[in-house]
């Protein structure tokens, strides 16, 4: 009450006060909208980002696409991530040239710079069919397999192509030696002599995907001479050989269990006869043979 | 009372004090509510931006069918961040209701997820391209052309 009778009682009043007051409120105000305007547009800088990175990631995402193996009974094609970023692909477009179109969905990861194969995925393939496939990622890139050509991507086998051959042996000169004293080695196509009990060795390159284990003893080479089949020498593996995927390398055998037969020049055939498992599956044994080779004697 | 100026000074500064407070109250409250209404405003369009730009479709594949019956199928793929509603389809500028649905129509397409739209409205010529668009609610589109 003493105030307010001595603020009456002066002459300038309380204006000032009142006005202080309002300039007061008036900033506070104007601070409140561009501190509610700051916030706002810094969240709509942040979706913006966000969008920009998605859209980032869509446009650095390159898959290549290769042409598809001919001759299959289902789509078998290989994909390399060449962007930037993981892809999934989810998504298998099938068209064949009289016009069928099927969809089937995928789940296929790829870290970038890898390199993948897609296998056994899409329709049922006979020889006679002509097709185009493209494969879509959940970020919605397309791809398809370069070049596709108009005429579309045929399935019938090409000159040189057939049944995959799980073991290839190479057919370098020094890729089948031999030797009568297991230290000393030299090719064998026509350097062995009758009458010997060499060792032979031979290159071997594994074209599975998988490791595999090449069996003792069933693992051998058979000669026969060529003008009588009845005289068999037979030269087995003593360890098992174990081939990476995808590689190659020595198997060893044994000395031959009987002499070499015939005279000089007398002509061999050379059976390779290979039984191997699969290193994660060894329960079951496969046999095959490699290729068939011809050597003859040189005394 | 017997004073020759009586109160009237005082009174009056008392009435123009008690003015001053109830027109700056009133004056405060009237701009309270300007900025509130565009405060509102401004966040309604900012939130329609935001989502708008969190949307995005993409037409992945277009088949052109020879049936019977003849159609267009279409997949379209949600690559944003938010469910789009897709509520038009355009063949060359015509529009048409998808899959045999009634205008309108729309479809709640998830994030990640594809839907197949088709239609049988067009009377497609092979060998001719056709631009197709397929538009959301928020107004976002995905724009391919395709040749039959």
């Amino acid at each position: 009450m003493v105030i307010h009778v001595s603020l009456l009682r002066k002459r300038r009043g309380v204006s000032g006060i009142i006005s202080g007051v309002f300039l007061v409120a008036v900033a506070v105000m104007i601070f409140n909208v561009l501190a509610w305007q700051f916030f706002q547009a810094d969240a709509y800088n942040r979706l913006q980002q966000e969008r920009q990175q998605r859209e980032w990631e869509r446009s650095n995402e390159r898959l290549i696409v290769y042409l598809p193996e001919s001759g299959i009974s289902k789509l078998n094609f290989t994909v390399r991530n060449a962007g930037a970023v993981s892809a999934h692909i989810v998504d298998l477009f099938f068209v064949f040239k009289n016009g069928t179109s099927l969809y089937y969905p995928l789940d296929i990861w790829i870290a970038p710079g890898r390199t993948k194969i897609i296998a056994d995925v899409g329709p049922k393939l006979i020889t006679t069919d002509v097709y185009f496939f493209q494969i879509g990622t959940e970020r919605g890139n397309v791809f398809a397999p370069i070049p596709t050509g108009s005429g579309g991507i045929s399935n019938e086998p090409k000159p040189g192509q057939g049944q995959a051959m799980p073991f290839v042996f190479p057919f370098g000169y020094n890729d089948f030696q031999f030797s009568t004293n297991n230290v000393t080695w030299q090719p064998a196509w026509t350097q062995m002599q009758s009458g010997t009990y060499p060792y032979f060795k031979i290159y071997l390159n594994n074209t599975y995907s998988k490791d595999v284990i090449v069996k003792v003893d069933d693992t051998r080479i058979s000669l026969y001479p060529d003008l009588d089949f009845m005289n068999e020498v037979v030269a087995k593996t003593k360890i098992n050989w174990y081939i990476a995927a995808n590689s190659g390398r020595w198997i060893f055998y044994d000395k031959a269990g009987s002499k070499l037969p015939g005279a000089f020049k007398s002509h061999l055939f050379v059976f390779l006869q290979v039984f191997y498992c699969f290193a994660d599956k060894q329960t079951e044994i496969y046999g095959t043979t490699v290729a068939v080779l011809a050597v003859y004697l040189s005394s | 009372m017997k004073r020759d100026k009586a109160v009237s000074t005082i009174v009056a500064t008392i009435l123009t004090i008690n003015m001053a407070i109830v027109m700056g109250g009133v004056l405060i409250a009237w701009a309270m509510g300007l900025i509130g209404s565009y405060q509102g405003g401004y966040q309604i369009q900012y939130m329609l931006m935001g989502e708008k730009m969190q949307e995005s479709i993409v037409i992945e594949h277009a088949w052109f069918i020879t049936g019977p019956p003849k159609n267009i199928t279409i997949f379209v793929r949600n690559v944003g961040a938010r469910e789009a509603k897709l509520v038009a389809l355009y063949v060359d500028g015509v529009s048409y209701n998808p899959n045999g649905t009634a205008s309108p129509w729309s479809y709640s397409l998830p994030v990640g997820r594809k839907v197949v739209l088709w239609t049988t409205g067009v009377s497609w010529v092979s060998g001719t391209k056709y631009l197709i668009v397929v538009a959301t609610a928020k107004g976002n589109q995905a724009r391919a052309e395709w040749t039959a």
